[in-house]
């Protein structure tokens, strides 16, 4: 059964072509079907060498260090020489099932939008990791000093969390409602305060009521947006609007990122080992395939990333699953015996569903 | 005052000294130096030296051979948190401009600043790593865009002091120092029961691997974060310490001030706050480990008798 995979996957090898960059700089894994990594600490000549051994000798499973290093196949890991790192995004679905990375994706497009807008990171790739979620690499050779606080600094800020939209309000007089003048972000301010000025006067002009009715008479409404426009936030009449601070909560709920597939523990390792994109995937047989952001949306996560052949192969099924895969759709019966194309054979028996009857 | 006094740390000032004034110090300047470190660790600010000449140098340049042949990691970062703080407030909070000194204290500490009306642009990158540790330095509530953070004076200030503790803090262990440095450090070191933090017993593995964690940086004294503070304070008082030894294990701060450390662990017996969940754990980055648990506290529980390494 083993074999069979191996042959399937060597087969795929052949005519893909790994994404790995500066090959001789990291650390390399690789995983069997019992150990996703098993083996650690190998290194590679160059990005041809490594081509060779997916050809060749073909693990199920291959992993990088987003690490760069002077001695990667060195031990302990210190004896490696750190030299940098890329930054890593590592975003999963709850389970595998196409509703699930569908969620994924949005929260994928907003953090790329964010890295564009905010970190204008340069060298970038995107790839699915071939099972059920997103990577996304940033290679930028100015983020890869970074340490693991500052990157966990960093993922709180893509995440907005710990965002507390009072602290975007001059601290002297936020609480002070007497002051004539309640200094605050400016719809042309750059970064979150910006933004939620933005988003204030956004939601004046469409749902006033949703901050107070007071704003929905149009000679309030306007005389408070011309005063945010200014950054002075202080242009209302606070004998009927009470507490605007703790009404904005409803702006700073909508400024929010939220991307809590986002998993942090992968951003701040600085030692991690990832897989290695375009390679496959030992839990599926998918490729981790590449995808340009403008694909993102319409990507078909048990579509596009099969690369394996459709010669047909016997298996036994283990369990009931109902699978759709690329051009194959059906319920499989427990004890079962059927036909299928082999990239489903393959998924079957990877993921325990079926065992191989013959190759 | 020449900015190499000012600021001994940099590369200017380190031309200026002469190495051979290093292999034999004078005495006095050792007793200059041994005083520094002493009133550091009681006061927690490092008096600066306000006099012209090489002297000054010599003497800041003494303190740290002493500290890199002690590499007592709460020694280091307890002096060089004072020194950055004592520069902080006896020079550069008093600037008024970003002038030619700031200028060129900022080249010196690989701080990249471009003015820009009255802004301060910063690279990103650069900011991550000298950003001051408090949620008014959030990325958030500043000005990012295409790569640059865009300061106010005064934050550029507090970065440019944020600067001066990493370059201090990061100090290599020297064991071979002349024998005047070595006697400075036997002086030091039996002075030390008084002013180096009480120790505290701790059986690490009962404490889930979150915890454990930020106990074991604080025993390497390193500077905490506000929520990994906040996080251990109102775990310990969940599980039953004592106002007391919570403030004791917390002396390990480098940082460390005895009325604030009260205050705010009074301020949580007060209002008996509950223990984070293990999804706001890992929301502020302190999960550390898959325990498959929704509360810290379930840990013993859960995992008290098992074997550490099967979690």
């Amino acid at each position: 059964m083993e074999s069979w995979i191996r042959k399937k996957f060597r087969e795929a090898y052949k005519k893909l072509h790994h994404l790995a960059t500066e090959v001789s700089k990291r650390e390399f894994g690789i995983g069997n079907l019992t150990k996703k990594i098993y083996k650690r600490h190998m290194a590679f000549v160059d990005e041809e060498d490594l081509q060779h051994y997916l050809e060749v000798e073909t693990p199920f499973y291959i992993s990088h260090s987003v690490a760069y290093y002077k001695k990667p196949s060195a031990t302990p890991m210190e004896a490696k020489g750190w030299e940098g790192a890329d930054l890593v995004f590592d975003l999963d679905a709850e389970s595998h099932s196409k509703e699930a990375i569908n969620k994924v994706k949005e929260d994928l497009i907003n953090l790329i939008d964010l890295v564009n807008d905010y970190l204008d990171a340069k060298d970038t790739l995107i790839v699915f990791s071939g099972n059920r979620g997103f990577h996304f690499h940033i290679r930028d050779k100015r983020f890869r000093k970074l340490g693991t606080d500052e990157r966990l600094k960093l993922i709180e800020f893509l995440k907005g969390e710990k965002f507390d939209h009072k602290k975007l309000f001059d601290v002297y007089n936020r609480f002070n409602l007497d002051s004539e003048v309640l200094l605050g972000p400016k719809p042309s301010d750059l970064g979150f305060g910006g933004l939620f000025a933005r988003e204030t006067i956004n939601l004046l002009n469409k749902e006033p009521q949703k901050l107070h009715r007071y704003f929905k008479e149009k000679e309030n409404r306007e005389r408070f947006i011309k005063g945010i426009k200014e950054g002075n936030w202080n242009r209302y009449d606070k004998r009927r609007v009470k507490n605007l601070m703790d009404r904005l909560d409803v702006v700073a709920k909508r400024v929010h990122i939220f991307s809590l597939s986002i998993d942090s523990g992968v951003t701040q390792d600085i030692t991690k080992l990832i897989r290695v994109p375009g390679s496959l995937h030992g839990s599926t047989g998918f490729w981790v395939m590449p995808i340009k952001k403008s694909r993102i949306e319409e990507f078909d996560p048990f579509y596009d990333p099969v690369v394996i052949d459709e010669e047909p192969v016997k298996v036994k099924m283990i369990q009931s699953v109902f699978i759709n895969i690329k051009d194959f759709k059906g319920k499989l019966k427990k004890e079962e015996i059927v036909k299928v194309p082999s990239y489903v054979g393959v998924y079957l028996i990877l993921k325990n569903y079926s065992l191989l009857l013959d190759g | 005052m020449r900015f190499e006094v000012k600021f001994p740390f940099t590369q200017s000032a380190k031309k200026w000294v002469n190495e051979e004034s290093l292999i034999n110090p004078k005495p006095s300047l050792v007793q200059r130096a041994i005083d520094l470190i002493i009133a550091s660790l009681k006061k927690g600010r490092f008096p600066i030296m306000k006099e012209e000449g090489k002297e000054a140098i010599l003497v800041f340049y003494i303190v740290r051979l002493i500290l890199s042949y002690m590499n007592n990691s709460y020694l280091t970062n307890r002096v060089s948190i004072a020194y950055s703080k004592s520069v902080y407030e006896e020079i550069i909070s008093k600037k008024d401009e970003f002038d030619e000194e700031l200028r060129r204290l900022c080249r010196e500490l690989s701080l990249r600043i471009e003015e820009e009306s009255k802004k301060y642009r910063i690279p990103v990158e650069d900011y991550l790593t000298f950003s001051p540790d408090s949620p008014d330095y959030y990325l958030y509530y500043l000005e990012v865009s295409k790569g640059y953070v865009f300061l106010n004076f005064h934050q550029l200030k507090r970065v440019i002091q944020e600067a001066i503790t990493k370059r201090l803090i990061n100090l290599k262990h020297l064991e071979n120092v002349p024998d005047e440095i070595k006697k400075a450090a036997k002086r030091i070191q039996a002075s030390l029961p008084s002013l180096q933090p009480k120790r505290v017993k701790v059986k690490m593995d009962e404490y889930p691997p979150c915890i454990s964690k930020i106990m074991d940086d604080l025993f390497k004294h390193k500077n905490l974060s506000h929520y990994a503070r906040w996080a251990l304070a109102v775990f310990l008082f969940n599980i039953g310490w004592s106002k007391e030894s919570i403030i004791r294990l917390f002396s390990n701060l480098p940082d460390f001030s005895e009325k604030i450390t009260r205050y705010q662990v009074e301020h949580i017996f007060r209002k008996g706050y509950k223990m984070l969940s293990c999804d706001k754990m890992a929301l502020y980055g302190l999960c550390i480990s898959k325990c498959g648990l929704k509360n810290p506290l379930e840990y013993k529980k859960a995992y008290g008798k098992l074997d550490k390494k099967k979690v």
